[in-house]
C-alpha cells in the first residue's frame, strides 16, 4: 500500500472528486470542533450566567433542548461555512471543497439545503456513507440531494514545490561543501 | 568441255537466286554441273572480292574515326562550357523533374550510411554558420510560453539554490504537517478507490466536474509534457 500520492499525482489531484477518506477524516475533525465548541460554549453560558445571578447552571446532556441546541448549533455551522466559502475548517484542513455538481461556486441556497439533509447520513445509519465509496464522482445522498459535489482544492503544486524545497535544503545540509568533498578533482 | 570458272554456281542459277527462264539442260551440262559441285560447296567464290574490299575499306574507316575524334576535339575546345550552362534555365529544367518520384527511387537510409557525418561536420565552419542566422527572427517564431510549460520545474527547484530560498520565504513546521496530512489522505483516497473499483468490476468514472475541466490545449500540452 502506498502511504502518500506520488508527487505527480498530487498536483494533478487538484480540482477532482474528493475520495471518502478525505471526506470522512474532514467530517471527524468537523464533529470535534462542532462538539468542542459547544461544550466550550455551554460552559461559557454557565460561567456568565454564575456571575450574573449568582446560580450555578448544571447542562444536563441527555435534556432534550441541550439536544435541539445542539443540533441547531451544527446545522449554523455547517450551513454557514458552506454558504460563505464552501468548505468548513475541517475541510479546509484537508484541502477540501463543496462546489455545485457541475463544478460552479456554491450558492447560499445550495448549501443550507445540503446542511439540512446532511443529518439523513446518520438517520440512515450510515449507509450514504456507502455511497460516497462506491459512486463514481464520490457523491452522497446529501450532495444528490443539494446537487453539490466535494473535490480537492488545495494548493498542490505549491505544496509540492515547498516539500521539494526542503528535501533540497535538508540534503545540502547533510552533504559536505563541494571543495571538501572532491580535493583532487 | 565446261570448266568451274565462272563465279556463277553450276546449277543454273546466279548465286542464291534461280535464273528464270532458263532452259533444260543437256545431259552434257548435267554431268558437268555434278562434277563441278563439289569444289564450290567448299569454296565461296565471293570471297576474293570480299577480301578485296575489306582491304579497302579498313583504312578508310581508321581514317573516318581519327578524323572524327579530331574534329570532336576541336569542337569541344571551341565550345565554351560555362557560357553554354550559363545560358541554360535550371529553373525550368527544375521544374520539370518529378522530385517526389525521384527521391521515391532512391534509398535515403543507403545514401546516409555512406554518409561520414563527423567528416562532414569537421569541414563545417559552425561560428560562420552561427553568425549568419538571424536570432531575433528565429526566436519570434518559438512559442515561449510552450517552453516553460516543458520546464521541469520541480527539478529546477530540487537542483538550485531557487529551493533554499522557497524553503525560508514559504511555510514552516505548520504547513509540512499540513502537506503531509494531506498527501497521506489523497494517497488512502486513491488506494480505497481502487480496491472499490477492482471489487465492483467498475471503470473510473470522471475525474473533474464538467465546469473544472481544463481548457483542451492546456489539457493536451499537460499530457504532452513529461
Amino acid at each position: 500500500m502506498s502511504a502518500g500520492a506520488s508527487p505527480a499525482d498530487m498536483v494533478s489531484y487538484q480540482s477532482h472528486y474528493a475520495g471518502a477518506v478525505s471526506r470522512f477524516a474532514a467530517y471527524a475533525i468537523d464533529v470535534a470542533v462542532v462538539t468542542v465548541a459547544f461544550a466550550l460554549g455551554l460552559a461559557g453560558v454557565s460561567y456568565a450566567v454564575q456571575i450574573v445571578t449568582g446560580h450555578q447552571v448544571h447542562w444536563n446532556k441527555s435534556s432534550i433542548v441541550v439536544a435541539v441546541i445542539f443540533v441547531v448549533w451544527q446545522f449554523v455551522y455547517f450551513a454557514y461555512s458552506w454558504a460563505v466559502s464552501g468548505r468548513t475548517p475541517g475541510m479546509a484542513l484537508l484541502g477540501l471543497l463543496v462546489v455545485r455538481a457541475d463544478g460552479t461556486t456554491l450558492d447560499p441556497l445550495h448549501a443550507i439545503v445540503r446542511a439540512l439533509v446532511f443529518p439523513l447520513n446518520f438517520v440512515l445509519f450510515g449507509l450514504p456513507f456507502l455511497i460516497i465509496l462506491v459512486q463514481r464522482e464520490h457523491r452522497g445522498l446529501a450532495d444528490f440531494i443539494a446537487r453539490t459535489a466535494v473535490i480537492y482544492s488545495w494548493d498542490a503544486r505549491a505544496a509540492r514545490l515547498r516539500f521539494l524545497a526542503r528535501q533540497a535544503e535538508l540534503t545540502a545540509g547533510e552533504s559536505p561543501p563541494p571543495e571538501l568533498a572532491s580535493p583532487g578533482s | 568441255m565446261n570448266t568451274c570458272v565462272s563465279q556463277l554456281p553450276c546449277n543454273g542459277t546466279r548465286g542464291d537466286i534461280p535464273v528464270a527462264g532458263s532452259q533444260p539442260r543437256s545431259p552434257r551440262q548435267s554431268e558437268a554441273e555434278s562434277r563441278c559441285s563439289g569444289i564450290l560447296t567448299k569454296v565461296n567464290p565471293r570471297d576474293r572480292l570480299r577480301s578485296a574490299s575489306r582491304r579497302v575499306t579498313d583504312p578508310a574507316e581508321t581514317l573516318a574515326q581519327q578524323v572524327t575524334e579530331h574534329v570532336v576535339d576541336l569542337v569541344v575546345s571551341a565550345l565554351d562550357i560555362n557560357e553554354i550552362v550559363a545560358s541554360v534555365d535550371l529553373n525550368a529544367v527544375l521544374s520539370r523533374i518529378d522530385l517526389d518520384a525521384l527521391l521515391g527511387r532512391m534509398d535515403i537510409n543507403a545514401l546516409l550510411t555512406k554518409v561520414d557525418v563527423n567528416a562532414l561536420m569537421s569541414r563545417m565552419d559552425v561560428n560562420a554558420l552561427l553568425g549568419r542566422v538571424d536570432i531575433n527572427v528565429l526566436l519570434e517564431q518559438v512559442d515561449v510560453n510552450d517552453i516553460v510549460r516543458r520546464v521541469d520545474i520541480e527539478a529546477v527547484v530540487q537542483n538550485t539554490d531557487l529551493g533554499a530560498v522557497i524553503a525560508t520565504s514559504t511555510g514552516g513546521v505548520a504547513s509540512e504537517v499540513l502537506d503531509a496530512a494531506r498527501s497521506q489522505a489523497v494517497g488512502l483516497d486513491q488506494f480505497v478507490d481502487r480496491w472499490v473499483r477492482r471489487l465492483l468490476h467498475q471503470e473510473p468514472g470522471p475525474d473533474v466536474p464538467p465546469a473544472l475541466l481544463p481548457p483542451p490545449a492546456a489539457a493536451a500540452s499537460a499530457e504532452a509534457a513529461p
